[in-house]
């Protein structure tokens, strides 16, 4: 039997200390069973032990909370009654072929069934192992595969979606009962069969717009127990950092028309001298020196060898690594000193320019370092409206700041996720990332900074969404419709239709209450979620 | 004046030499950490950390110390040793060298 190991009064925190401590009643470990040896047995009795973990918590009228790697900075992960960790229940199982849906167009080499708590690095190493790549992650390793979907974690892919766009089956845990545990895929593209579902004791609905709500869930449609993934073969990334001029950085960044930009990296050009597509195109932006050459990070698709050199020494990872925190300290006593300091740091929170390395996903997107505490926001926009948008932040930062950030841009395909924040057809992701410092007389606070942030942007015209795990202005009025339009009505009418009033309230917590998303639609009609037909 | 100046002077070299240390730290590249959501330690989160203070005794014809500590049938994932400039000072004086020693299992 799985076990829970209980931490009653415990402060929990997130990895980069933001907010928090958040003092918790009763934080829950689980563990599998691992004297299971068949990997669906060790996993059905996991699911039962959710189960009772979450009947329990209604005996004792609690709220319950599944989380994973404590990586999203802000509170989106906790609620005060009870957290139940689950990194441990880390299962990666092969999809045999009988279990692929007779309608389906998937290889079944080409789907792995993961496990919720599975960490970006553990997928990355079982997929190496089996000659498979994901898609896509973030910029790091640390998150879990449930965790990482919940807020739609991305990369720069540019013609990829974000983490949770390889999805195409989920399986949920809604309550305590044998009626509870659903598998859900869509039906335009169903994945695998109603025996797999029997096999993990799962009843199917098989519904688009339910299976979209449910991908970026923000841990409130129920316990994420397992996903299936669609993911390819291995390949390597060629990585160049190089300095870029800022109109050429920018018309790409409006356009990612890298045939006709006279940006052109030697070698990785077409035989008529145009530029070659990239898979990943990343801009590092210094806010106090906007007229400097910008810093980008682009990555060529390869197909994959056995001997190439060991990239990891060579890899530079997030900023999040970088900046010491005595930047925050010095930042809030002599606010001049921050462009100094951004600008003196250059060397340390930039990639190192001219460096080449070649590598597969997981190993560009390595490890992280925690180094404390730190703060990081990201918006997205339509890659149009991308320039502009730079130029407000910027705006933002020097007339409101200093702050001590940098800039970075981001870039991937729209997400099918109903509320998936890279929403546009192809989305910038404008992020400003840094030590946390505390505002006083001398300088703002990140909670007014990020009003200004929302309040700028809003003021341009400019449409835009923000990652949900990451810092923002949560409770400014209308922000979720301003940014979703009718798409958090049909998120939460699909909440609605599949949990009952009982359970939605017990997923519920404190970001979903601020950012206006824990309402319960009474009569919400069930055909909402009734299994549509396959298209033939 | 000049001498309560000059003695600040001295007390904060010592407090920096005191703090300062090296650390020599080791990561295997593909394993994943021992998991514990109770460590919430800025280097370590997350992490299921053991500490080592030991003190060795080497001898004339002894020039290394084994550690030899278990991974249940696991290996390291971090390996962290670390001598501050106090434990080298003491260090140079006494047979028995100190030092730290951090590790993480792999997973
Ligand atoms: C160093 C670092 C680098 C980062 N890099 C990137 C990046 O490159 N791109 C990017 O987009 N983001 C990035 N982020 C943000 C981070 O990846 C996301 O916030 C991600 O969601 C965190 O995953 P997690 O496993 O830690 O989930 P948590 O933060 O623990 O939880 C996130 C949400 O998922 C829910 N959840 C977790 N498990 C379950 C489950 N089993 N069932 C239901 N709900 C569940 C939680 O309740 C919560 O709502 C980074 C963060 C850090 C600290």
């Amino acid at each position: 039997m799985a076990t829970t190991k209980n931490h009653p009064r415990f402060d929990w925190t997130n990895f980069h200390f933001n907010g928090g401590p958040y003092p918790l009643k009763l934080m829950q470990d689980i563990a599998p069973d691992k004297s299971i040896a068949n990997p669906i047995d060790r996993y059905n009795d996991g699911a039962q032990e959710i189960q009772r973990l979450l009947q329990d918590s209604i005996d004792n009228n609690q709220r319950f909370r599944a989380y994973g790697s404590s990586w999203s900075l802000n509170n989106i992960a906790y609620q005060p009654d009870r957290m139940l960790y689950n990194s441990r229940l880390n299962l990666v199982i092969d999809v045999a072929a009988e279990h692929v849906h007779a309608a389906s167009t998937h290889n079944h080499q080409n789907l792995i069934f993961l496990e919720c708590g599975a960490v970006v690095k553990q997928i990355h190493n079982a997929l190496r192992q089996r000659g498979k790549s994901l898609k896509t992650c973030g910029a790091s390793n640390g998150q879990t595969i449930a965790g990482a979907i919940s807020t739609g974690v991305h990369g720069s892919a540019i013609d990829v979606g974000s983490i949770q766009d390889g999805v195409v089956g989920l399986s949920l845990i809604i309550g305590p009962s044998a009626n509870d545990r659903v598998y859900i895929e869509r039906a335009s593209v169903p994945a695998l069969s109603d025996g797999f579902a029997a096999s993990i004791q799962s009843r199917v609905i098989r519904n688009d717009d339910l299976f979209n709500a449910a991908l970026v869930s923000l841990g409130g449609f129920g316990v994420i127990h397992g996903v299936v993934m669609e993911v390819e073969d291995i390949f390597l990334l060629k990585r160049y950092v190089r300095n870029i001029n800022p109109h050429d950085a920018l018309e790409l960044a409006k356009t990612l028309n890298f045939k006709d930009s006279p940006f052109k990296i030697p070698g990785e050009t077409a035989a008529d001298g145009s530029g070659e597509r990239p898979y990943h195109y990343k801009l590092y932006i210094n806010p106090y020196r906007p007229n400097d050459d910008f810093v980008t990070e682009i990555m060529f698709k390869k197909p994959y060898v056995a001997n190439y050199p060991n990239p990891i020494p060579e890899i530079q990872s997030s900023i999040y690594k970088d900046l010491p925190s005595f930047i925050a300290w010095l930042a809030a006593k002599f606010k001049r000193s921050i462009p100094l300091l951004v600008a003196g740091l250059k060397s340390e929170v930039f990639p190192p320019v001219d460096t080449d390395v070649l590598g597969t996903l997981g190993e560009m997107f390595w490890d992280t370092s925690p180094q404390g505490a730190a703060f990081g926001s990201a918006f997205a926009i339509d890659i149009a409206d991308s320039e502009k948008a730079l130029a407000v932040l910027t705006k933002v930062i020097r007339d409101f700041g200093p702050i001590p950030g940098i800039l970075s841009m981001r870039f991937v395909s729209q997400s099918t996720a109903t509320l998936g924040f890279t929403r546009f057809p192809h989305t910038c992701v404008l992020e400003v990332d840094g030590v946390l410092w505390t505002g006083n007389r001398n300088i703002i606070s990140l909670e007014e900074y990020l009003i200004k942030c929302i309040e700028a942007l809003k003021a341009a015209g400019i449409p835009f969404a923000q990652h949900w795990g990451k810092n923002a202005a949560w409770g400014f009025p209308g922000l979720v419709d301003y940014m979703y339009g009718n798409a958090d009505d049909q998120w939460k009418n699909m909440r609605s239709a599949l949990l009952t009033k009982q359970m939605a309230d017990l997923f519920t917590n404190d970001f979903l209450n601020t950012v206006s998303l824990s309402d319960f639609r009474v009569g919400a009609p069930v055909e909402l979620i009734a299994t549509s037909e396959i298209p033939v | 004046m000049k001498s309560i100046a000059s003695r600040l002077l001295l007390a904060g070299i010592l407090v920096v030499l005191l703090a300062a240390c090296y650390s020599v730290k080791i990561r295997c590249r593909d394993c994943l950490p021992e998991k514990d959501p109770t460590n919430q330690d800025q280097a370590t989160f997350g992490h299921m950390v053991v500490s080592v203070d030991t003190a060795t005794k080497l001898g004339l014809f002894k020039d290394n110390a084994w550690l030899v500590k278990p991974c249940g049938d696991k290996g390291f994932y971090m390996v962290e040793m670390r001598v501050t400039f106090g434990m080298l000072m003491a260090n140079t004086f006494r047979k028995k060298k100190i030092m730290k020693v951090k590790y993480i299992c792999e997973e």
